[in-house]
């Protein structure tokens, strides 16, 4: 049952994979562009370069990964049934599940071709899917090119399959590749498979079951003890004499996968995996959840305020290396009473939001951005939305700080390390997978896991583990989940994200977040999100320990009302401030009167004003101003105050400023030369001996920085769709103009044709490779001489093409870059020269040239 | 939720709004495991703290408990961080044990393997341990018993105690309740600390501790030595156990500065206790001097560090503590803990409250404007100078006349901390001074003649004022001086200021000069009586009335500047000496 592609010398157009590309309705390939932008860019000149690079390894795995269980399912039995297939034939290998859809999909991505009567799957796919799919070993011949001579002879003797002539030494090879060639012949006749079953004992059976259902490798210490039939004892000895079981090295057996699909019978394609796992976990309840997330998303936006003020009086300077600091991290864990872990995360928010950002410039330094100002004043609702928005297309990994890199150094909040571009995409697949949770249900990480897995299993990395806690974590601080349940803002946001998922036009990638955020959808979440937040309240409890309790969140403007007089004691749901000469003294500073926090606090306080915060308030401000600082650049002083009243008053010394602060004691700004100069012109006789006084109202500085610029706010989507088109019509445009030099040149000559284009050369001898045909490569080699050798290539990897040389007679290593051209000389030919030892590749890996 | 009284904080602090009709219920519910830390008029704070869990986990209190008061009693969401942290820690006590084993003696035994290795490895702790004896158990000394405990609750892992007690010396003693009975939650309390072991009771005061004591005393049937906090309270615990108990006056010593009598129930003094020369404690011996079956610490919360060494060593004694609080002003809860033991029993708050137990003391201040001509010494004075210029001004002595007149009926009682300025005062209001060199005989003298009534103005100085055996006063006026700790300050001017039988109110005045220093240490005070629940005023001195102007005389003690019996911090936790509660 090998896939093989036939050898047709004048291919029908419809039964390439260049002429279906070509067939294509424009609307199918323009959806192809933007489902693998990579195929796109550069936009590829005509139809023979995009069939070529979908036939690309990377593409391939790229747009693999992306598929769900089910998908790889299917795309796995189309790799196992003889291509062409039709949908019925796949249907009913599948155990008749429902494929037509999943069918469509793939068909979509370009990983399979030709209508529902004629799929095929991409030769690279069969490659990416390996040589074991859903869980069936490989063909016996495949299994069995591990095995010595003696031993094939021993398996052929055992299945009946005795050769006519024993001949010893002359047939020794001759007849190994011709004893395969039987056994396989055997096996390909499912009844003669169940025939030799059928002669096995009940614990082989037993063996069998196991090993059919999958994975098809078994580990077992008698896997190199091939015995005849009569002298097996156990059952892997029983099995391994009859060629059931194949000993593929010393401790693996295999078994061969016409066995297997023997044994599954009408399950040739065994347990599938149609839909996705639901995730479970412990039972929260929703109104539980939803009181927790508000809890988390009041702390949360609590948390960057503190964290951005203390950054706005004192702006902290990064490291060298870019990032924060562990030292400053450690004084955020402390100034938010959290763990580090938890700093980090508040510090990336931040950052993600765009309230905070490095300046720009050489001295360098982390501060608010303008854009605070306009956050600090909103709702607690509209503030907390403009976070999560920012946290979802962030590409920052807050759980990676304090890990160590490959280099083992700490990775630091706010540094490129903790930036990762797969970030938003996994961020979003797992909020997505929280939300699939049913209501009130508090999924436990192992069921996330699962659905992840189900959704994308070929989705790997080091990354993701981490970013499945992760994401749940920041999910839980945030308040999308409380408890661990998704909460109604949470359960939105993943709604949102399903429908991107969706949209083809956003699969890929990450969306980008237009400058100053989507306003849409902070403005849904804030709206979904305020409901759930305890009523604001707008009292005190003023208590004559100079304590002040707002039992609740109070408004915004009373917060700050209040910040600027008191100090914050205790944080939470209520907010307990304390009022000291010192955070009296601030609010007198930026211009409160004692009337002022008089009436402020009769008007706040529900139980009145206690007496000992009033004379609290009148000591300080009585001591308030009380002395007078300020600047001036020089001074006159007279014991004479009529002269110096004289001075002051004289219409001449006007331009001088003078200003008298005591009778005997007259001040300018102007420097004392100056001064001097005006008097002595003025007509008096200054000697010299050594600003304006108003009071100055100070507010503590702050520092801003403008916010860097953000990719501008184009729809995304409509971008990509209107590129993708662009694109195909170029593909349309080159593919014609290079069809039309073919055919002239078909005139005019008849050579044997190299083909010359890097990425066809490459999918010629991927195919080669699959098909085990040979080719006339062109080749130019170290010392620059070039050469046209027929060669066999058997593998194609990581630059270097790996093939038997049929002018030298053994195998060897071409480098890809220096390969010239390539043409397919048995499909010109027809097949046909000498077979290259079956086993060489397996025998002498290591003798290879290494040139 | 929504509208419980409770609201609690990330920080762990539990606000409690007093006014709010489940205010009592709830502080019912949360006063197991928080520690009640200010008691303003309006919103009260409790904290939750690890120890305070652990408390209330000995007391029999689980975490299930813990989380179904804070939810149900809070306003908003609780944080579910802390309701999981509250599951864990108490979830560490326990896990370790000490047990007595019939071959091995003392042993540490694990519930949990884990903990005992991690335990078992910590650098402080593995000197104390012995052999190890399997997975689970390793040998402890005997004489470790303490230390080991204090250093496993350093670790996060208190032990509980399960290694028993000696009995003692034998010495029986009854209880005789003719015409009076325990009460439900006194018999409650000693239940519970002897189903323990060891550990402390928390009654406030007014409950009858020492009934308690004695309860116990009788279950133990054991010779008893009691350690309180001075002889008054000593001679009190003594009258009481003669009035209550079989005791006779012959069994029932006093070990004090005084007298050192050793008897089958010896009663000794903190003070006695921790007197040392040439840096060795003089009476340490009294520990080991009888086989005591049961020591009582009387006031556990103001146990002196060095009774906590001697502690360590008689772990195999029955203790009890007996205190109204388990903060210290020192913070040495953890070794209260593992000492003298965990919190064995919580009075049911409500049921006391309902005896309507009243303690009111209105404090002001009064603020007294310096001349000029003060002012300016003051302002170039030394900077080690200035607060004796402020403190000891003239200006002040006008003042307090006019307060002492005014409460000409009460027995008044003025403090100052220099000499001079009490000299001058006694001799101003015609009052006998009393100061560190007036001799022991005179100055009992005249405080039993201010007890009985003979004189009602005493000026004390601040040497005075520390002396023990300090009467009682109606009125107690401080002219200079602070008192040191602030738990002192507050236990000092309690036991100054009982409020009386027929249900007058005590007052305390301050006597401050504006804009010095003195003000500055006046508002910590302040401060600290306003968490206490203690209602504060101010007022400007020219606003005193002339006393013999009868007319404005209440003006100062509007009984609306009261706090709510409700709202005041227990009073005797501030100071318990008096027989209240079951004692009258």
């Amino acid at each position: 049952m090998m896939v093989s592609m036939p050898a047709d010398p004048a291919p029908d157009e419809s039964m390439t994979l260049v002429g279906w590309l070509r067939a294509l309705p424009d609307e199918a390939i323009t959806r192809l562009f933007l489902l693998r932008p990579d195929l796109a860019t550069p936009p590829p000149p005509d139809f023979d370069v995009l069939a070529a690079r979908l036939e690309i390894r990377v593409s391939v795995a790229r747009a693999m990964e992306r598929l769900d269980t089910n998908a790889c399912e299917v795309l796995e039995a189309l790799t196992i049934l003889p291509s062409p297939v039709t949908l019925a034939e796949l249907c009913a290998f599948c155990g008749h599940a429902e494929v037509a859809g999943v069918v469509r999909r793939l068909r979509e991505l370009g990983l399979l071709w030709g209508d529902d009567g004629a799929l095929r799957v991409v030769g690279m796919v069969v490659d990416l899917v390996g040589a074991r799919p859903l869980g069936l070993g490989r063909p016996v011949r495949e299994c069995l090119s591990a095995y010595r001579h003696t031993q094939l002879t021993r398996i052929a003797d055992a299945l009946g399959l005795i050769p006519p002539t024993t001949d010893s030494a002359e047939s020794g090879t001759g007849f190994t590749a011709r004893a395969d060639l039987a056994v396989a012949g055997l096996f390909a006749d499912p009844a003669q498979v169940c025939g030799q079953l059928d002669g096995c004992s009940e614990r082989a059976h037993q063996l069998l079951r196991r090993l059919a259902a999958g994975p098809a490798l078994g580990t077992t210490t008698e896997a190199g003890r091939l015995l005849p039939v009569a002298s097996a004892r156990s059952p892997v000895e029983e099995l391994l004499a009859r060629g059931l079981l194949v000993g593929i090295d010393d401790d693996t057996v295999e078994l061969p996968r016409e066995v297997g699909l023997a044994l599954r019978g009408d399950e040739p394609a065994g347990q599938l995996h149609p839909y996705p796992p639901e995730p479970t976990g412990a039972t929260v309840g929703a109104s539980a959840a939803d009181a927790s997330a508000a809890l988390a998303a009041n702390t949360v936006v609590r948390w960057i305020t503190t964290l951005l003020d203390a950054w706005g009086a004192t702006p902290v300077t990064p490291l060298r290396t870019g990032g924060l600091s562990v030292r400053d991290l450690r004084a955020t864990a402390k100034l938010l009473d959290v763990d580090e872990r938890t700093a980090a995360f508040v510090v990336e928010l931040a950052a993600a939001a765009g309230l905070v950002d490095a300046t720009a410039g050489v001295d360098i330094q982390y501060m608010p951005t303008a854009a605070y100002d306009r956050w600090g004043i909103d709702l607690v609702a509209a503030r907390w939305a403009v976070l999560v928005e920012g946290w979802l297309r962030s590409p920052s990994a807050a759980w990676l700080v304090g890990d160590r890199d490959e280099r083992g150094r700490q990775i630091a909040a706010m540094s490129l390390e903790v930036r990762r571009s797969a970030v938003p995409d996994l961020r979003a697949q797992v909020l997505r997978a929280l939300a699939a949770a049913p209501a009130g249900v508090a999924p436990t990480g192992e069921s996330l896991r699962a659905l992840l897995t189900w959704r994308a299993p070929r989705r790997a990395g080091t990354l993701l583990a981490g970013m499945i806690d992760g994401t749940v974590a920041e999910a839980e601080l945030l308040g999308l989940t409380g408890r661990g349940t998704p909460s109604t803002v949470g359960r939105l946001l993943a709604a949102r994200l399903d429908e991107e998922n969706a949209d083809p036009a956003r699969v890929v990638g990450l969306p980008i977040r237009p400058a100053g955020g989507d306003a849409a959808l902070c403005t849904r979440l804030a709206d979904a999100l305020t409901p759930l937040l305890p009523e604001p309240v707008e009292e005190l409890l003023l208590q004559a320990d100079l304590t002040a309790v707002a039992p609740g969140p109070l408004v915004p403007r009373v917060a700050a009302e209040l910040a600027r007089m008191a100090d914050v004691e205790s944080s939470g749901a209520a907010t307990v401030y304390r009022f000291s000469e010192v955070s009296l003294r601030r609010g007198f500073d930026s211009g409160l009167t004692a009337e002022d926090i008089h009436a402020a606090l009769g008007r706040l306080g529900r139980t009145g004003v206690p007496q000992g915060l009033t004379y609290l308030i009148d000591d300080t401000a009585r001591r308030h101003g009380r002395l007078r600082a300020g600047s001036a650049s020089s001074y006159l002083r007279c014991d004479d105050t009529a002269l110096l009243a004289e001075v002051v008053a004289s219409r001449r010394t006007q331009a001088l400023g003078l200003r008298r602060i005591a009778p005997t004691i007259v001040i300018s700004s102007l420097p004392t030369g100056e001064v001097l100069a005006g008097l002595r012109s003025a007509g008096y006789a200054p000697v010299a001996e050594a600003p304006d006084g108003r009071v100055v109202l100070s507010r503590p500085a702050t520092h801003r920085t403008p916010a860097r610029p953000r990719p501008a706010p184009v729809d995304v989507a409509d971008g990509r769709l209107a590129q993708a088109r662009d694109v195909l019509r170029l593909v349309r445009r080159g593919d014609d103009s290079a069809q039309a030099m073919r055919a002239a040149g078909g005139v005019a000559g008849a050579e044997i044709g190299l083909t010359r284009s890097a990425p066809l050369i490459l999918v010629m001898l991927q195919g080669a490779v699959r098909d085990r045909r040979r080719v006339l490569l062109g080749y130019v080699d170290q010392q620059g001489t070039s050469s046209d050798r027929i060669v066999r290539p058997t593998a194609v990897d990581g630059g270097w093409l790996t093939a038997w040389d049929e002018l030298s007679a053994g195998p060897r290593r071409f480098a890809l870059h220096r390969v010239t051209g390539v043409a397919d000389i048995d499909e010109m030919f027809g097949g046909g020269g000498a077979p290259a030892p079956a086993d060489w590749t397996t025998a002498t890996p290591d003798a290879a040239d290494p040139t | 939720m929504a509208d419980g009284p409770l609201i609690v904080q990330s920080d762990k602090t539990l606000l409690l709004e007093v006014d709010h009709p489940g205010a009592a219920e709830a502080r019912a519910a949360i006063a197991p495991f928080a520690e009640l830390e200010r008691s303003p008029e309006h919103v009260h704070t409790y904290r939750v703290t690890p120890l305070a869990l652990w408390n209330a986990r000995a007391a029999g209190h689980d975490a299930e408990q813990v989380v179904d008061a804070l939810v149900r009693h809070s306003r908003y969401a609780v944080p579910h961080a802390l309701l999981v942290d509250v599951a864990d820690t108490m979830d560490r006590y326990g896990r370790l044990r000490l047990e007595n084993d019939p071959v091995h003696g003392l042993v540490l035994r694990a519930l949990d393997r884990a903990v005992l290795v991690e335990v078992a490895r910590a650098k402080k702790v593995a000197p104390m341990l012995g052999m190890r004896i399997d997975d689970d158990t390793i040998a402890v000394h005997p004489s470790e018993r303490g230390r080991l405990k204090q250093s496993l609750l350093k670790l996060g892992w208190p032990a509980e105690d399960l290694a028993g007690y000696v009995d003692g010396e034998r010495h029986l003693i009854e209880l005789r309740q003719d015409g009076w009975e325990l009460r439900e939650y006194q018999k409650g309390a000693v239940a519970g600390f002897w189903e323990g072991g060891s550990g402390v009771v928390v009654l406030p005061s007014g409950a009858g501790k020492t009934l308690v004591g004695a309860a116990a005393m009788a279950q133990a049937g054991a010779t008893t030595l009691i350690l309180v906090t001075n002889t008054v309270a000593g001679r009190q615990w003594r009258h009481e156990l003669l009035r209550r108990t079989s005791l006779t006056e012959d069994e029932i010593g006093e070990y004090s500065g005084e007298r050192k009598e050793i008897r089958p129930v010896t009663i000794a003094t903190y003070q006695v206790m921790t007197a040392r020369r040439k840096g060795e404690y003089l009476h340490l011996d009294l520990f080991g001097v009888r086989d005591w079956g049961l020591i009582v610490y009387d006031e556990v919360h103001l146990l002196p560090a060095p009774v906590f060494r001697m502690t360590a060593d008689i772990q195999s004694r029955r203790r009890l503590g007996l205190t109204a609080t388990l903060v210290r002003e020192d913070g040495r809860e953890g070794d209260v803990f593992s000492l003298i033991g965990p919190k064995r029993y919580d009075a049911p708050w409500r049921e006391i409250e309902a005896q309507g137990w009243i303690a009111a003391a209105e404090c002001t201040e009064v603020r007294v404007t310096l001349t000029d001509d003060e002012r300016m010494t003051y302002a170039v004075a030394e900077p080690e100078e200035r607060y004796r210029m402020c403190a000891t001004a003239r200006s002040k002595r006008a003042v307090v006349e006019r307060l002492v007149r005014r409460h000409s009926d009460d027995r008044v009682l003025v403090i100052g901390a220099y000499l001079d300025q009490l000299d001058e005062l006694g001799e101003m209001l015609g009052a006998p001074v009393i100061q560190g060199s007036t001799r022991n005989r005179e100055r009992e003298r005249l405080f039993e003649a201010f007890r009985t009534g003979e004189i009602t103005t005493l000026v004390v100085s601040k040497v005075a004022n520390v002396s023990i055996d300090l009467p009682e006063a109606g009125v107690a006026v401080q002219v200079s001086g602070t008192f040191g700790s602030r738990q002192e300050e507050a236990q000092r001017l309690g036991r100054v200021l009982r409020p009386k039988a027929d249900g007058r109110v005590a007052h305390f005045y301050t006597v401050v000069a504006r804009d010095t220093l003195d003000q500055e240490y006046a508002a910590h005070r302040q401060r600290f009586l306003a968490e206490q629940g203690y209602a504060y005023t101010i007022v400007d001195a020219d606003d005193i009335p002339d006393p013999r102007d009868a007319e404005n005389r209440s003006d100062l003690t509007d009984p609306a500047d009261l706090a709510d019996p409700d709202n005041l911090a227990d009073p005797d936790d501030i100071a318990d000496t008096g027989g209240a509660g079951g004692r009258d």
